[in-house]
């Protein structure tokens, strides 16, 4: 199940929250957050 | 200056002008009320669409501006070695919930740097960021070789 929400993100910086899956936590963490570019680390991830 | 110095750039010179710059001025209108706004932007060439990130505070004018699909147009312009370029995209503004990403937006949204938010002097959970897509219904660029026109008087 490739779109399975697997993580709650939530940005350090901006606060945004979201439920996402694996390859989007690589991206996220690749690019920074999506809303306000943030850098990420595996801690701003919680499985759900 | 006469118009025959004006070229018009070919969707390769566009690709390359829109993906060397991150960001561009963004017209957006209500009625007969016109407003503009710098934006930052990251360019998918492969899809031809624009990713853009606006930033405001609640009490923003640029609200009244964003309904839910507006008409905008993004103008993107560079001047180095005596030649002027510049790109006018237009299309509706597609509203982004961030409910719907995806792997793909993720990565043009990285492309699409922050250095707008450094004119704002609040953090940024203060700010109202909204994420957009522009799918061009046109697209396109002109140059203009200063050094020509120059020598043309
Ligand atoms: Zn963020």
């Amino acid at each position: 199940m490739s779109d399975s929400a697997d993580y709650t993100f939530v940005c350090p910086e901006c606060a945004e929250s979201m439920l996402v899956n694996d390859s989007m936590r690589d991206a996220l963490l690749e690019n920074g957050c999506v809303i306000c570019s943030a850098a990420l680390t595996t801690d701003d991830f919680s499985t759900t | 200056m006469s118009l025959d110095q004006q070229t018009e750039l070919s969707p390769d010179e566009i690709r390359e002008v829109l993906s060397r710059h991150e960001t561009g001025v963004l017209s957006l209108a209500k009625a007969d009320e016109p407003y503009a706004i710098p934006i930052s932007y990251g360019y998918d060439g492969e899809t031809g669409r624009f990713y853009l990130r606006l930033v405001s505070t609640p009490e923003s004018e640029k609200r009244q501006f964003l309904t839910s699909s507006p008409r905008a147009r993004l103008v993107v312009h560079e001047s180095n070695d005596g030649s002027y370029r510049s790109i006018i995209a237009e299309g509706t503004l597609e509203r982004v919930d961030p409910d719907e990403l995806t792997v793909e937006r993720i990565v043009q949204y990285g492309k699409a740097k922050r250095p707008l938010f450094e004119i704002w002097g609040e953090t940024k959970r203060d700010l109202d960021i909204q994420l957009f897509e522009l799918d061009p219904e046109t697209l396109g660029g002109r140059a203009v070789e200063l050094d020509a026109a120059e020598s043309d008087q």
